[in-house]
């Protein structure tokens, strides 16, 4: 509701403009930083990240944390993580989430603060279960001129539940950061059957591949996540926009979930994969 | 009762001197009969002077004698009558308005050597006639714009008429129209104000030195008064400027008694809409209106009574989407003269403020969310001259307010919203005061008083208690009754001391207590910020503020000197958590932190009249911080509102009778932000990383506007006058920023590592042109 609340007001802004401003920054000691997430299937994104921050302005990719030695336990066993890439560690071939495990990442053998003793840092996040969909729906709307995607699901209002979604175009991926997905928690909703609510639209300056033809291929992704991945990356977004005197808040920093004062997010979602043909 | 009344004023009557005699009267328009608020009575030989009520009425004692008194009023020639007092007098005296005068900066209406008396701080005055003369964006003459370039005063962001005084937030600002409280005082986002400049009489802002008949919010009181109808003769008079068109009329209703006035404002680049090339524009609905309306009676000459109303609504309607949100007042007063000494207002006042959203994305989505504020209040004001030296004013107000913060729910049968509904908020507010204005020699004057003040939430409501981390620990349902009382005993105290004829030196001491704030977690806030009240969970606000100020008036008085220092410590100071949630949430005072804030500076003030040439010259110096248990790591930070330096000039220039220029130009410095330290990279994202809140400043802000006036030749057989008015807002079209944000650069259709900083800014040089008329 929040968001109508922008959309309608910023509509009332009539004649801003925007040009580059030079600003110089203030900078901070760097911290370490994970980024890890796996999932409830065989993937390429079942890995972790290890990077350090810099300077805001530094405009080139976080120098990637080699060497450290990654490893999840799922309650049962351990499973260890190789670095395959600087920086990036990814799980074993065939590993896939289960529903319901806790896993406990733990990082260790690396040194992050330069003072030639390695620390440990470990972080821990529950495998949601996912739920079902029936259908999912992409069709053009003629009055916005854009293509709406719209799931049809039952919802289970007897316990909370958080929702990411985004889509594949052809079987590529067109949603591959946090923001690119939309994310809702189920707290406003009333009805235990979503009638094809939209969850993404589509537009051809958002696809990489350029024209969208009646008939291609939508794949909806339906992430089951944790509340408190949700909170994350709404912070995220509350930043992102910056600051401006009308609709943010005082930009603050999005509490991650990794101990001993490291920066990001370790997570496990639960995936469910969902097909449509574009309608016009 | 009465007879208790007369009781209290008997023993009151002992202290005063009796061979004093009483000047009273009132003072009037000639033209119109309309009573002049606030013009000044006043007797050069005894140094001693007076303002007339709202009623136009004034009391002065004196001993027997031969007097020359002055009657002067901004806009109208000054009269001077000899009086002979010879016991009890009554003069009636009419003003006549100086045409000429029309388009003059005057800020003051008061004799001035009076005002130097007067013990008042802190206090703005502005006429209708000041606030026109001022170019303001698009040419829509807006009081608070006007008011904004006062010492100690400033926009809450570019272009917004939400206001910051002396470090406060917006929402500590008591709005009042005639006594009504104003809760969301801006159109369109904010950018233009409530209050339609025709309609409007006078406007007073007191920055912290407010009297003890008023409270309820920290930082100010803005009183705006409307205009009451000409009693003899009917007039039109109206605009048309570039994104509004403005109609008032008014006159007799009742010749001599009975008068009204009307007044209509609609904005209509709607209209505009259906030539869009864009067809949802097409559809579109956009526009804002205000209706003004007064009937004032003089029953007889001790009664006088008026009705007064205001009806204003922004109106959005977008095929997906749409908002709608206005205030409604209704105030009505009794004003009846015991005698020459005693007299009371009683007023009551409804108020109705709210907003409506919807959305229609789809079916699923179709939502509607509304929130109202609902007030019903009842108030006296007492004044009594006893003797020659004190004037008492005291009385009491009572209000009921009915909160709903907000009711959504899910349109249609396949809508996935379920209906959300916050618990209602109510509350009882009292308040009993009593002041006294007393002289206690020809240069010293004291004011002082005090007001007690309550809180009384009451049910049936559902109460949510927190623990130490703000995490909910217990849901109670609260029946019918009060179920949390909090009370405020607010001391009020000023001093003036003449040193000599033109120059005084003022002290003054404030205590105010706020029962109810606003959930806005941008700076200038938007319709949509809820208010919230004290609570269990959430204590009413404190401030204490000290001032001093010497003031010194030079050459003839045309320059009027002022310098006043202040600090304000703040108690029980509100702000939210990092990322709040607050739109409709159930647990808002989960949402909220609590500490302590504090502000002070030193304002310096010059205001000029030579006829042709006048205007003022004003700066600020001032900091305003807090200290908040659970935001910054609890360590002290910067409000928002803290502008370090403030300064405003305004002039203005008469060529002829017809044809005059004004401009103005303001400096403030670049408000407190928080700037990213560093960036890290998590779910292909850059995200920015903080560390103090506020320790960044957005760039300095400056700004010119240029006016002209031209006055249409005036045809002496014809009542028709006119004039054109041309302005340019930001004249040489500095980019002030409003906001700023960070982008991420896109090379064929892929993000790189690339983050510019953009700078957002809202107007250019921006040109606008209306007519005005008067028939």
């Amino acid at each position: 509701m929040r968001y109508i609340a922008i959309l309608i007001s910023s509509l009332f802004i009539f004649s801003s403009c925007t040009e580059d401003i030079d600003l110089s920054l203030s900078s901070t000691s760097p911290f370490f930083v994970v980024d890890g997430h796996i999932c409830d299937e065989v993937s390429p994104y079942n890995f972790v990240r290890l990077t350090m921050s810099s300077d805001y302005f530094l405009n080139t990719e976080s120098p990637a944390v080699s060497g450290a030695s990654v490893v999840i336990n799922d309650g049962e066993k351990d499973i260890i993580f190789e670095e395959e890439e600087p920086g990036y560690y990814m799980a074993p071939a065939f590993f896939a989430g289960e529903h319901g495990k806790t896993y406990s990442l733990t990082i260790s053998n690396v040194d992050a603060d330069g003072d030639g003793i390695s620390e440990i840092y470990t972080s821990k996040s529950i495998m949601p279960p996912t739920y079902e969909i029936d259908s999912v729906k992409c069709v053009y709307d003629d009055f916005l001129g854009i293509y709406k995607i719209g799931l049809f699901a039952r919802e289970d209002t007897s316990f909370d539940n958080y929702y990411m979604f985004g889509y594949s175009y052809n079987d590529s991926l067109v949603c591959d950061s946090y923001l690119d997905y939309a994310i809702t928690d189920d707290s406003y909703f009333g009805s235990d059957y979503c009638w094809g609510a939209t969850i993404s639209t589509l537009t051809e300056d958002f696809l990489r591949s350029g024209v969208i033809n009646e008939g291609d291929t939508v794949t909806v992704h339906s992430i089951s996540i944790n509340e408190d991945l949700y909170k994350y990356i709404a912070a995220i977004d509350d930043i992102h926009s910056g600051s401006n005197p009308m609709f943010s808040s005082t930009p603050a920093n999005a509490v991650g979930n990794i101990s001993n004062g490291a920066l990001g997010f370790f997570t496990a979602m639960a995936v469910v994969h969902t097909k449509c043909l574009v309608e016009k | 009762m009465k007879k208790i009344y007369i009781l209290l004023f008997a023993i009151l009557s002992c202290v005063c001197n009796a061979t004093a005699q009483r000047l009273h009267g009132n003072v009037t328009d000639v033209q119109t009969g309309e009573p002049l608020i606030g013009a000044t009575v006043y007797i050069p030989s005894l140094s001693k002077g007076t303002v007339t009520d709202l009623d136009g009425r004034y009391t002065l004692s004196l001993s027997n004698g031969n007097y020359s008194v002055s009657y002067s009023f901004m806009g109208y020639e000054t009269a001077v009558i000899t009086a002979n007092i010879n016991g009890n007098t009554s003069l009636n005296v009419k003003l006549k308005s100086s045409s000429q005068k029309i388009d003059e900066v005057v800020i003051t209406s008061q004799n001035k050597q009076e005002q130097l008396a007067r013990p008042e701080m802190g206090v703005e005055k502005l006429q209708s006639k000041t606030i026109k003369s001022v170019p303001v964006l698009l040419g829509e003459t807006d009081v608070i714009k006007v008011m904004q370039l006062m010492p100690g005063v400033q926009a809450a962001s570019e272009g917004s008429t939400g206001f910051s005084v002396r470090g406060g937030n917006p929402d500590q600002n008591l709005v009042l129209l005639d006594g009504s409280t104003i809760y969301n005082a801006g159109h369109f986002m904010g950018f233009f104000s409530v209050f339609n400049n025709d309609a409007v009489n006078d406007v007073k802002l007191y920055k912290g030195d407010i009297p003890a008949s008023y409270g309820g919010r920290l930082s100010s009181l803005l009183e705006v008064n409307m205009k009451d109808g000409d009693k003899q003769r009917y007039h039109l008079n109206g605009g048309v400027g570039l994104i509004s068109s403005r109609l008032t009329v008014d006159g007799p209703i009742i010749n001599q008694r009975t008068s009204f006035l009307a007044s209509a404002r609609r904005t209509y680049f709607d209209l505009f809409l259906p030539f869009a090339t864009n067809e949802s524009a097409k559809e579109s609905t956009i526009y804002f209106y205000d209706l003004n309306a007064r009937i004032s009676h003089t029953v007889n000459d001790n009664n006088h009574i008026f009705a007064s109303a205001y009806l204003g609504r922004d109106l959005f309607e977008y095929p997906i989407a749409g908002m709608a949100f206005g205030n409604k007042s209704v105030s009505l007063r009794w004003s009846h003269i015991f005698n020459q000494r005693n007299y009371l207002n009683l007023t009551a006042h409804a108020v109705n403020s709210d907003y409506d959203l919807s959305m229609d994305f789809d079916a699923a989505s179709k939502a509607s969310l509304s929130s109202v504020i609902k007030d019903l209040s009842i108030r006296a004001d007492f004044s009594s001259k006893v003797g020659l030296t004190h004037t008492l004013t005291y009385g009491f107000q009572l209000t009921r307010h009915d909160f709903q913060p907000g009711t959504a729910r899910g349109e249609g049968a396949q809508a996935i919203m379920g209906k959300i509904e916050m618990p209602k908020n109510k509350a009882i507010e009292t308040s009993v005061f009593i002041g006294n204005t007393e002289t206690v020699s020809p240069s010293l004057t004291l004011r002082y008083g005090v007001r007690l003040s309550t809180f009384h939430n009451y049910g049936p409501t559902i109460l949510y208690k927190y623990d130490d981390e703000y995490n909910l620990s217990e849901t109670v349902e609260k029946g019918s009754g009060v179920y949390n009382s909090n009370f405020g005993l607010e001391p009020r105290f000023a001093l003036s001391y003449m040193v000599d004829e033109h120059s005084s030196v003022k002290a003054s001491y404030t205590r105010t207590y706020q029962y109810m704030q606003q959930a806005s977690v941008s700076t200038s806030g938007t319709p949509m910020d809820v208010w919230y009240m004290s609570s269990p969970n959430v204590k009413p606000q404190l401030s204490d503020q000290v001032s001093l100020g010497y003031f010194h008036n030079i050459l003839d008085d045309r320059i009027e000197l002022s310098f006043e220092t202040f600090y304000k410590a703040m108690e029980n100071t509100i702000d939210f958590k990092d990322h709040p949630h607050v739109m409709l949430n159930k647990y808002l005072e989960g949402e909220l932190r609590f500490g302590n804030s504090r502000s002070y500076g030193a304002e310096f003030m010059a205001k000029a009249d030579f006829g042709r040439w006048n205007g003022w010259v004003s700066y600020t110096l001032s900091r305003a911080d807090r200290k908040i248990v659970g935001v910054n790591d609890g360590k002290r930070y910067l409000s928002p509102y803290n502008h370090t330096h403030d300064a405003s000039v305004v002039a203005s220039y008469r060529f002829t009778d017809r044809i005059s220029v004004s401009g103005n130009w303001v400096f403030i410095s670049g408000a407190p932000t928080t700037f990213p330290v560093a960036r890290y990279e998590v779910g292909g994202e850059i995200v920015p990383y903080y560390s103090s809140r506020n320790r960044d400043r957005m760039p300095n802000y400056h700004r010119l506007d240029l006016s002209l006036t031209i006055q249409c030749k005036r045809n002496p057989e014809r009542r028709w006058q006119g004039e054109w008015v041309f302005s340019f807002y930001n004249a040489y079209n500095h980019h002030n920023t409003w906001g700023i944000h960070f982008e991420r650069e896109n090379k064929d259709n892929e993000q790189t590592y690339v983050i510019k900083s953009k700078s957002v800014y809202l107007f250019p040089i921006i040109p606008s042109v209306s007519y005005n008329f008067k028939f």
